[in-house]
């Protein structure tokens, strides 16, 4: 069950929108059906009704952030800050884009919501099937949280749903419900914090031989199209050109020749096992110490490749290695800005 | 549209196995294979790598038709270059239950790549070798529309075969020439179909049109209104959801965009045709720095302009939307193609 | 035609002249075709375009600058940008490149016969025009009064300057240059070229505009040819757009339901009032 009544949530945004402290909402509103939401830009009082928070809120929404910086959804001279719903695992995606100096915290205005977990549209999908779920149910029903799981709310009655087989993998393994950073909570705090365990499929994978694990991940990079949506998706990804996409060449009407042509490409276009393999893996390194297991990769793939496998695996060895938690706190340095005494070093003497 | 059978067939569930496996000797075989949580169209080795069990493909024909690497030719010694082409070779090729949706998008594609004056040898290759087994919906999947735009879950255009399941196995009923020649080289896997199974067959044929999930507007109006929305404060709403992603156009049955580049090491290499998306910031960026299609917006518009205006006006009014939903159900942030379409119908009203 | 549209035929370049400095240098190639048959079979029209190849580098759409009746080799007057032109730009006698087209609508100089003909140009703008003044000319008999006016940020960067002399000298049409800036050996106009245009005031009667250059030269240029009554269908222009297949395939320079490669460059001012503004 959730604190956050969702009608004081709206009453709080409406609040913020009429004092004109900030110039634009980010939320969410419902979607495709009862199970699907997306995001939402409110800008007047009066469009708040469209604003929910139910199980359908999977989608994490500091993407936006990033989205923002680079195509604003305001005009360029309006400095208030942006107003953002966040659960307990996205306020570490805010606390990294800090850290990396793209917003200051005081150009975001954190509305916290206590989420017990959101659904998984691909796990939903096989639930829908099983449960034989009408069309009418799937496209018109409401998702409500029901104890500790998830129910469809229909002019029927209530439709209740397993909880593991419904919710994102990360929320059957939550760390807490509420951020710990925001200006105004809705709901009770969860002052539980439950460090994330790695899940028992990377130790397992671990576990295998190089030439099994190799098997694995061809088989993965295989299948790979290379649409980028893991990466577009990302809550650490905002460079404004991609090492490893040949395609986000930053020129400007003032670059000169020589500047474009001898630009290296370090992957081609082609979608093959081993340059898709090179341009995960670099990712995913790249994420080390930045990677906050928001699993927006994962659910984002059309593929569905098991990218969580690489995100998980990026912050036990950030933790494991370093004792580094990616978005804890924005006084922590960027990992990989800096070596210290203390880094082990027994892959190199 | 639903063809009159040329000849119906039965094909008992107990010689499903014996059935792939004589496809496979007829040719390159290309079916649906389970990956995980989805299913795919992959070149098949053996019979057991097919799934009988599936919903949709995320990919489509694009993948054995206008796959997504195709090197076009290959060079020595840049300097002074030789030049060889690399066509696809000739061969057979079956596609084994491509759905109806899937099918029908070749009709865009044709009318792009099939064109009198410079037609493209790479796409018409493949799409002339290629025979078509598909396989009808009797139940369709949450996200498709396919009746509102012109198909319905068991059209047969561009078909040469349609298979359905029923009870204890699949009617086969050939279509074109190609698919009835293709009965007879598989006769010895059928038996006679009876009148409780055709009946039951119009039975289900009638009934999925009705369990389509979504309806979208009436594509001619959307098409007749999207001709004063250019600048329709519409496309900054969908816009500003983006993240620019492609997977809409990467997964679109009637998408075709494609990008040429040139790979080589020490003076050889190839030059190759890859997948290409107008939903990437810089598919329209020119050397010079400007980009014509700068902002999310003006993305999101081209995407629906082009399969519902701009198509039409070139071929005839053709739509290249086949109501396959992929673009929806498989957007990360919900853009739903129908609810934009609403949107557009509304605009337009109010104008 | 069964050719496979994607594949190029090797061409040598035969002749290299530069013709501006800077970054964005300009250099016209001269080439032809080494297989024979290729180069007796290739026919195109003045405004038409080519894919040329750098292979390893990429390929780079390049408006044909010569005229058919200039013989079988073919002009390009390539400005240095980025990773195939500036290969393009530094290639000499005798080196090889790719070749496939032509490609593009042209300009319908059929169409044009017995009318007054001005080229209105500036910078790189001039390839294109030249190939079709330079039509003109050598048919010159067919068209009225010609004139060509041409401008350019310095009188170093003026393309073709030596040719357009020759043009003025010969009486065949008119020729009015200008630059930017003041120098101190140019006794020509001063100032950009659409202030060349309202002074020289043409008349649009019988007359017929090909103007092609930066997107600014064309908009100034466009506004003093309607301040002078010109019909935007007698106003004839280029557009360019990013293209890879140049064919009509990728599906990347349409502008709207037009494809720049196939159903252009050239349009009149009145075609292009009827596109999306996505340009």
């Amino acid at each position: 069950m959730t604190t956050t009544d969702p009608n004081e949530l709206r009453n709080a945004i409406r609040a913020l929108l009429e004092s004109k402290k900030i110039r634009t909402f980010i939320g969410w509103e419902q979607g495709s059906n009862a199970f699907r939401s997306r995001p939402l830009f409110l800008r007047s009082p009066d469009e708040v009704g469209n604003e929910i928070f139910s199980p359908a809120c999977t989608p994490c929404l500091v993407r936006m952030i990033i989205e923002d910086l680079r195509y604003p959804l305001d005009k360029p001279d309006d400095k208030r800050p942006l107003g953002i719903a966040l659960r307990g695992c996205d306020d570490k995606g805010v606390i990294e884009l800090i850290k990396d100096r793209r917003i200051k915290r005081e150009e975001v205005m954190i509305v916290g919501v206590d989420c017990p977990g959101t659904v998984d549209w691909t796990k939903a999908k096989k639930l829908i099937k099983d449960r034989k779920i009408s069309t009418d149910d799937i496209v018109n029903g409401r998702l409500i949280w029901k104890d500790r799981g998830i129910a469809i709310a229909t002019p029927s009655g209530e439709i209740s749903l397993e909880r593991e087989k419904i919710l994102m993998s990360k929320c059957l393994d939550c760390e807490g419900h509420t951020p710990r950073i925001y200006d105004v909570l809705i709901g009770k705090e969860d002052t539980k914090r439950i460090p994330a365990e790695p899940p028992k499929e990377v130790r397992e994978l671990e576990a295998r031989s190089p030439d099994e694990k190799y098997e694995f991940w061809d088989d993965v990079f295989s299948r790979c199209i290379r649409c980028y949506a893991c990466r577009n998706i990302c809550t650490y990804c905002h460079c404004e050109e991609c090492a490893v996409d040949p395609t986000t060449l930053a020129i400007a009407a003032d670059s000169i020749a020589a500047d474009k042509a001898n630009r290296p490409e370090w992957v081609g276009r082609d979608s093959t096992d081993s340059s898709n393999g090179f341009y995960l893996i670099t990712r995913a390194y790249h994420g080390t110490g930045r990677c906050i297991s928001c699993e927006e990769c994962d659910r984002a793939c059309p593929m569905r490749l098991p990218l969580r496998l690489l995100n998980r695996k990026v912050r036990k060895d950030a933790k494991e290695l370093f004792d580094y938690d990616a978005g804890k706190s924005v006084e922590d340095k960027p990992l990989l800005s800096e070596t210290c005494d203390n880094d082990p070093g027994d892959f190199i003497w | 549209m639903v063809m009159k059978a040329l000849s119906q067939k039965f094909l008992p569930k107990a010689r499903l196995q014996e059935f792939k496996g004589k496809l496979l000797e007829l040719g390159e075989l290309f079916a649906p294979v389970q990956e995980g949580d989805v299913a795919a169209i992959r070149r098949i080795e053996s019979p057991g790598e097919i799934v009988d069990d599936f919903d949709q493909t995320q990919n489509n024909l694009r993948a054995v038709i206008e796959p997504q690497n195709e090197v076009i030719l290959t060079f020595k010694d840049t300097l002074k270059p030789s030049l060889t082409e690399q066509l696809p070779a000739e061969n057979k090729r079956i596609v084994l239950w491509c759905r109806p949706c899937d099918a029908r998008a070749l009709s865009p594609l044709d009318d792009n790549f099939d064109d009198a004056l410079l037609p493209d040898p790479y796409y018409l290759r493949r799409r002339k070798s290629t025979t078509i087994i598909g396989l009808g919906c009797e139940k369709p999947f949450p996200f498709c529309f396919c009746g509102s735009v012109g198909g319905n879950p068991f059209s047969t255009d561009n078909l040469d075969v349609m298979m359905t399941r029923i009870k204890d196995g699949y009617i086969f009923e050939p279509l074109t020439k190609r698919g009835k020649d293709l009965e007879a080289q598989l006769a010895s896997l059928f038996s006679e179909i009876t009148v409780e199974q055709k009946d039951f067959l119009l039975e289900i044929q009638g009934k999925s049109r009705t369990l389509l999930p979504r309806t979208a507007p009436n594509p001619e109006m959307v098409h007749a209104n999207l001709g004063k929305l250019f600048d329709s404060p519409l496309w900054k709403k969908w816009g500003d959801k983006c993240i620019g992603c492609g997977i809409c156009t990467l997964l679109c049955p009637t998408c075709w965009c494609f990008d040429i580049t040139d790979v080589e090491t020490r003076g050889k290499g190839y030059r190759i045709r890859t997948w290409d998306s107008c939903q990437f910031p810089l598919f329209t960026l020119h050397t010079s720095g400007h980009n014509p299609r700068p902002t999310k917006a003006s993305r999101v518009r081209q995407r629906v302009m082009h399969k519902y205006r701009y198509h039409p006006v070139n071929y005839a009014g053709r739509i290249a939307c086949v109501g396959c939903g992929r673009c929806t159900e498989l957007c990360p942030e919900d853009i739903d193609l129908i609810e934009i379409l609403n949107d557009i119908m509304k605009a337009g009203e109010q104008q | 035609m069964n050719k496979n549209p994607y594949l190029p035929d090797l061409a040598t370049v035969v002749d290299v002249r530069q013709e501006t400095g800077g970054d964005r240098s300009v250099r016209t190639l001269t080439v032809e075709f080494d297989d024979k048959e290729v180069a007796s079979s290739f026919t195109y029209k003045p405004g038409q375009l080519a894919m040329l190849s750098v292979f390893g580098k990429g390929e780079s759409m390049i408006s044909i600058t010569s005229s058919p009746t200039m013989g079988k080799a073919l002009q390009f007057s390539v400005m240095r940008m980025g990773r195939v032109t500036s290969i393009l730009h530094y290639l000499n006698k005798g080196e090889k490149i790719g070749v496939r087209g032509p490609y593009g609508n042209g300009f319908p100089v059929g169409e044009w016969k017995g009318k007054n003909l001005i080229f209105i140009g500036g910078g790189i703008g001039s390839a294109p025009l030249r190939s079709a003044y330079s039509y003109a000319l050598h048919n010159r008999k067919d068209y009225a009064d010609i004139s060509i006016i041409y401008g350019a940020r310095t009188s170093s960067d003026i393309v073709f300057r030596d040719e357009l002399r020759a043009i003025a000298e010969s009486g065949g049409a008119k020729v009015e240059l200008s630059i930017d800036k003041p120098e101190s050996d140019w006794d020509g106009f001063v100032g950009f070229v659409a202030m060349n245009v309202k002074r020289l005031a043409p008349k649009p009667d019988n007359a017929i505009v090909i103007t092609c250059g930066p997107v600014m030269l064309i908009k100034t240029v466009i506004k003093e040819l309607m301040d002078l009554h010109f019909k935007p269908s007698e106003i004839y222009t280029t557009l360019e757009n990013k293209m890879k297949c140049g064919v009509g395939k990728c599906g990347r320079c349409n502008i709207g339901p037009v494809l720049v490669c196939k159903n252009g460059p050239v349009f009149t001012v009145e075609q292009i009032g009827q596109l999306p503004s996505d340009l």
